[in-house]
């Protein structure tokens, strides 16, 4: 072999190791953002990136763009069973937050509450199962009903006079099985509480199909010193829509426990409720 | 010949009648359509979820109070018409207002079982059998996949009941 030839192998074998190491190092910046629950790569990754972002199969994704556009992807399903990384966020956040159950302190809101989760929890469960299984039953068994929300307090026999909003709108959806989202999240809200973690009830904006914003609620719950975003009136209608638009497996868990910075560009809250 | 009209007249009268009761039944009403009991009928303007509200809504005039809100759920509003003693709730489908909730509030209607404001749970079920979903205090009674009549019955009377459709889920 002549000088030559040997020279243009180097230069060949370098520029190859270049690219190897060029191609191995995109994909790994871009991989690791979009992931529910595991905060240190999902706090640096900007919403443009969220945004363009596609989901890999072990993943269960933050929302990869805002909900004005029906989803295009097939979401994957939340598990049932522990999962492997990256998706142990939400399972290790919900299993190790240490529960201090509260009630509202509304005999019917609480009795409700009471009964539901007795009809529907396991003492084999864990913490993520319990609350998975409230926030699946939410989204596949409550019937949205916007129409709900001028009648406040009208399916419940507390005293409206008397009873805060927040409990009323829960009352209405537990007694009626029906909701918008104040209800959805009221709701749920008191059931996480009941559980035994902090939630809390925001109401505010967010962007509406075709454009503008539109009013809504949702929750946050504070899990390991930060907060996490819960939003089953909204998982119930991604969920639909992809199971109406024939997409296999849709997912329910798009704001199933999401960082409150991740969704920043997609929540506007305008009222963190007291109650 | 006379005989011949006399017949005629009388088959047409007869005709006109079974027409109108098989129309309109009683003013306000559980209705016949294609087969299926599902449309109600208030003062002979038949509402019928899952249906477009513009026809009824021009019969109806004008609602004793109207509320209308961006839907969590579709591209549009969501629209609460509210009359005396019934309700229309709708949800946006394009340029259509899609009847979603027909909820009565009063005792002046009632089902074609005769289940009314003020009537026990034992009344609903003898009228409508034991095969109902519940959640909370609405028991829910499927025609099929999505359309259901519903009563919601509070300290053993009914409160509202109604003709509805799972629109979104």
């Amino acid at each position: 072999m002549t000088q030559k030839k040997l020279f243009m192998i180097l230069i060949m074998a370098l520029f190859g190791t270049g690219f190897l190491f060029g191609g191995c190092g995109k994909e790994n910046s871009s991989a690791s953002p979009a992931v529910n629950g595991t905060t240190a790569d999902v706090t640096e990754a900007s919403p443009d990136d969220m945004k363009t972002q596609a989901p890999t199969e072990e993943t269960v994704q933050v929302p990869t763009e805002p909900a004005t556009e029906e989803p295009t992807e097939a979401p994957t399903e939340a598990p049932t069973e522990e999962p492997t990384e990256p998706y142990v966020g939400a399972w290790t956040l919900l299993i190790q937050e240490p529960l201090n159950p509260t009630q509202s302190g509304y005999e019917e809101l609480d009795t409700l509450v009471n009964n539901l989760l007795a009809s529907l929890i396991t003492e084999d469960m864990n913490n993520y199962q319990k609350v998975w299984t409230v926030y699946e039953y939410f989204i596949d068994n409550i019937t949205y009903s916007r129409g709900m929300d001028a009648h406040t307090g009208e399916y419940s026999s507390s005293d409206k006079s008397v009873t805060p909003t927040e409990v009323l709108w829960a009352t209405d959806l537990l007694n009626s099985g029906q909701g918008c989202c104040y209800n959805y999240s009221a709701a749920f809200m008191y059931i996480m509480r009941a559980i035994g973690y902090d939630a809390h009830l925001v109401s505010g904006n967010v962007p509406k199909y075709g454009g503008g914003v539109t009013p809504h609620c949702w929750l946050y719950v504070n899990l390991g010193g930060k907060q996490y975003t819960f939003d089953p009136d909204l998982d119930m209608n991604f969920y639909t829509r992809d199971l109406n638009n024939g997409v296999e497996n849709p997912a329910k868990d798009r704001y199933f426990c999401v960082p409150v910075e991740d969704l920043s560009y997609f929540y506007v809250a305008e009222t963190y409720h007291t109650n | 010949m006379k005989r011949i009209l006399t017949v005629l007249c009388l088959c047409l009268v007869f005709l006109g009648g079974c027409g109108k009761n098989a129309q309109n039944g009683t003013d306000n009403s559980q209705t016949e359509k294609g087969g299926s009991s599902f449309a109600f009928s208030i003062d002979g303007v038949e509402i019928e979820p899952g249906e477009d509200f513009a026809g009824a809504y021009a019969k109806l005039g004008e609602p004793d109070n109207y509320t209308e809100a961006a839907s969590c759920y579709y591209d549009g509003m969501d629209k609460v018409y509210t009359y005396d003693g019934f309700e229309v709730r709708t949800y946006p489908d394009g340029d259509k207002d899609i009847i979603q909730d027909l909820c009565l509030s009063s005792d002046e209607y009632s089902t074609d079982k005769g289940i009314t404001v003020g009537s026990s749970l034992e009344d609903v079920t003898s009228a409508y059998g034991e095969d109902y979903s519940l959640i909370g205090k609405m028991y829910k009674y499927y025609e099929d996949e999505t359309r259901y009549i519903y009563f919601f019955v509070m300290d053993d009377a009914v409160k509202y009941f109604g003709y509805a459709i799972d629109a979104a889920n």
